[in-house]
């Protein structure tokens, strides 16, 4: 059993299934009323798929994402208020469409869970066997994807109101050659973009605090396109990436670009014409503040 | 070796042969692919879903007192009891598991000891179902005995010519859980629950316990013996049925009932159908006759414009009418228009929220006192009245101020319009605030561009909207035209003069000081 499994266990069979290891018998209190909570757990093996796509659609609560250690196509927890919320586990020739959606039967639209948002729980594990593209959307709440080890031909993630991490320490067995993140009102971080092996990251944000941390191998040139609204966007690049910052015309935010030297009308980094990996970003914002901060 | 392709019956028929066992047989054969399993649990269910690699699924769910296995119910549990405890102890020790080890811990699962008789009776049903699926029919060895089952069932219809009468008793019925009873006969023993529908040919079935499903009989003979049940109905298609004691809660339902039950709800369906087909039809014409025009798009184009024009007349008349009437106190409400627009609006606004609680308050006090109820009734008709007059003033107010903008156009098409007359100045402001309308009828029946009609249209409507609430609002500041808006304007400039008093004009030079120190 992995760490990721026992974890959305703990947290997901809470309420039908208290303080119960997994694989031990329950005590009487198993069986003890609990709320209206309900935990959903499905899972499914490959049966010859070439490829799985994975569309998330989850209101409020708690999402985490990672890779799975047992073998199996997808596997996920799901934790939820039954009086409103329906679980969403549909698994169809390669697709899988996973979240909550109202109880009301009205789609997929971000559901209104109220005052307990914050126990609500989706945790979704990911096969590394079959090639991935994901769709991931997620209103408020708290996100935390790691796509560590994950083959993903395809990204796409879009965040409303919600912290959101996302991480990627080891390089994609796969190449992508584009990465979408649209994010609303939300504190939005990414830890090992160059991981992402990704030919094109674009992101638009509207209001808040965005972190991208441009570490990683960087197996392909890559090139950043940054829309920022209203909000503060910090890069984070290590000391070995050339970097080159072209800001648009229409740009009236503040810029501290540490160790960059303008050349015309873009940013370049020292190391830009000997560096072995090269990052073209892209900027452009309305109103806020544009670090990037070299790190070791 | 003969082979024979699945079939919902020959499954049916291995899960029957299975019910047979006693239930600590071991199910022989190796374990089926699960393929999926999702697991839910609620403090009010408990239930459990496994998809093979082939085959059907299975389900079984613990929900509100009723144990649901493939969609149908084997028996009752107390929640929080021992037999419900003992599910969740399974689901709790297969939920990290899957595929292999998830069948093989399922197949080796069986209720523990110490349960009381009818918990253990319920799971060991549970445990069968849970057994065959996971055994799954195609690699179970008995499949030869199953198929020549299915054949001897086959063979007994086809030499009556009775297939069609089959299809009716079965309709309804879950093939997936239908228990199959061939030649050899089959007792639903004291306590025993089947869960789905029996189906017995050429035999007998006898019925001590329940069955939860309907007993169909070909050529067979069912059996209700004391304390027996059967939940649904007995279907016959050739056969009878023996009534000792036992309970059929259904009906007792011959084939040729069953083929008149279904020519006749599909007849009513058919009917409905039809008739709700026509009624669309009727909408469709009504909505496309148009009138005398016909039902073309230009036809509703020029029925839009002839409204318009209509309304036109229509207002245009009133004003004139209102003209006459109230010639002095429609140039006040003008003026207050011009005068403060902005005022205006704002009381409008507030007066136009105000109107249906002092409508409603008005009502209530006249009603209450023996006095006012003579007053109610002129109150009741009349206040209405008096405010869509009121809008309408207002409402050709603001037209004379659209209006004499329209002719400060210098349109050549309007040169015969005369700028001081008011009653032309008004018309032009009239047709002004009508003219989105028409043009929105024009633009709504156009190809791919008819969303522009509506967003016209809404145009439309908030510019009235917005004249009337003006207007309304400058015939309240004037008391309905009784106090001309120069007297307001007077006073404005009374305030604007002490404005001006306590706050100097910045753009004028400082004052000088009045007295140097020295002085």
């Amino acid at each position: 059993m992995t760490i990721g499994v026992g974890v959305a266990i703990g947290v997901g069979m809470a309420a039908a299934i208290p303080a119960v290891p997994v694989g031990a018998a329950p005590g009487p209190e198993a069986v003890a009323p609990a709320q209206s909570w309900k935990t959903f757990v499905s899972s499914r093996q490959p049966t010859g798929e070439e490829e799985l796509r994975v569309r998330v659609s989850y209101g409020a609560g708690t999402l985490t994402l990672r890779q799975g250690g047992d073998g199996a196509l997808y596997r996920l927890v799901l934790r939820y208020d039954e009086e409103s919320a329906q679980p969403l586990a549909e698994y169809r020739n390669g697709r899988l469409r996973a979240g909550a959606s109202k109880a009301d039967g009205r789609g997929l639209r971000f559901a209104g869970f109220g005052d307990r948002t914050s126990q609500n729980a989706l945790d979704l594990e990911l096969g590394t066997d079959v090639p991935l593209e994901l769709d991931l959307a997620f209103g408020a709440g708290e996100a935390e994807l790691d796509l560590t080890g994950l083959p993903i031909r395809e990204l796409e993630v879009s965040t409303g109101a919600s912290e959101s991490m996302l991480r990627i320490d080891e390089v994609n067995s796969e190449r992508m050659e584009l990465a979408s993140f649209k994010v609303g009102v939300a504190d939005f971080r990414v830890r090992g973009l160059g991981n992402l092996a990704a030919e094109e990251v674009r992101l638009t944000a509207g209001l808040g605090s965005v972190t991208l941390g441009l570490d990683g191998e960087w197996p392909v040139d890559a090139r950043l396109v940054l829309e920022m609204g209203l909000g503060a966007l910090s890069l984070r690049a290590p000391e070995d990436l050339g970097v080159q910052i072209r800001a648009g015309s229409n740009f009236l935010a503040s810029l501290d670009l540490e160790g960059m030297e303008k050349h015309e009308d873009v940013h370049r980094s020292a190391n830009w014409e000997q560096a072995e990996r090269r990052v073209e970003v892209e900027v452009s914002a309305a109103l806020g503040s544009i670090e990037l901060v070299r790190t070791p | 070796m003969r082979k024979y392709r699945y079939s919902p019956l020959a499954a049916a028929a291995a899960v029957a042969l299975a019910a047979l066992l006693p239930p600590t047989s071991p199910v022989r054969g190796q374990e089926r692919s699960v393929v999926s399993n999702q697991v839910e649990v609620s403090a009010a269910a408990a239930s459990l879903r496994l998809e093979f690699s082939e085959g059907p699924p299975l389900s079984v769910a613990f929900a509100d007192g009723r144990v649901v296995v493939d969609g149908q119910v084997v028996g009752d549990y107390e929640p929080g009891g021992r037999a419900d405890q003992a599910w969740r102890e399974l689901l709790a020790a297969v939920l990290p598991l899957s595929d292999g080890p998830l069948a093989q811990e399922l197949a080796r699962w069986s209720p523990g000891p110490g349960l009381p008789e009818a918990d253990l009776a319920l799971l060991n049903t549970v445990d069968r179902a849970i057994e065959v699926a996971v055994a799954g029919a195609s690699d179970d060895p008995r499949q030869p005995r199953v198929g020549r089952l299915v054949v001897g069932l086959l063979e007994i219809l086809s030499s009556d010519g009775r297939f069609g009468e089959l299809g009716a008793a079965l309709e309804g019925v879950d093939l997936e859980s239908i228990e199959v009873v061939l030649d050899e006969g089959r007792v639903v023993g004291q306590g025993e629950a089947v869960h789905g529908s029996v189906l017995v040919a050429g035999s007998e079935l006898e019925v001590h316990g329940r069955i939860a499903g309907h007993a169909i009989l070909v050529d067979g003979v069912l059996v209700l013996e004391e304390g027996g049940t059967v939940e649904g109905d007995a279907r016959v298609v050739d056969g009878r049925v023996e009534e000792r004691g036992g309970t059929l809660r259904g009906e007792v339902v011959r084939s040729q009932d069953v083929d008149r039950v279904r020519h006749e709800v599909r007849e009513q369906v058919r009917r409905e159908v039809r008739q709700e087909v026509r009624r669309e039809i009727e909408r469709d014409r009504s909505r496309n006759r148009g009138g005398l025009l016909g039902g073309g798009p230009f036809a509703r184009a020029l029925g839009g414009l002839f409204e318009a024009v209509a309304t036109f007349v229509v207002l245009a008349l009133a004003m004139l009418l209102m003209g006459r009437i109230a010639g002095e106190r429609m140039e006040a409400v003008t003026e207050a228009v011009g005068h403060n627009p902005a005022r205006s609006a704002a009381v409008g606004f507030a007066g136009g929220f105000l109107m249906l609680p002092v409508y409603v308050v008005g009502i209530v006090l006249l009603a209450v006192s023996i006095v006012g109820i003579p007053l109610l009734l002129a109150w009741a008709p009349l206040f209405p009245l008096a405010v869509v007059a009121a809008g309408f003033a207002g409402y050709v107010g603001v037209s004379h101020h659209v209006g004499r903008w329209v002719l400060g156009q210098n349109l050549s098409w309007l040169a015969r319009a005369d700028a001081r007359n008011p009653v032309h100045v008004r018309l032009a402001g009239m047709a002004a605030l009508l003219a989105p309308f028409p043009v929105a009828s024009v633009l709504g029946e156009l190809p791919m561009v008819g969303w522009t009609g509506d967003v016209v249209q809404v145009l439309g409507v908030l510019g009235s909207f917005a004249a009337v609430i003006v207007g309304l609002g400058a015939v309240l500041i004037t008391r309905g035209g009784r106090y001309p808006a120069s007297s307001y304007a007077f006073a404005d400039a009374l305030d604007d003069l002490g404005a001006q008093q306590d706050w100097p004009d910045p753009s004028e030079p400082p004052d000088a000081p009045s007295a140097s120190p020295d002085s």
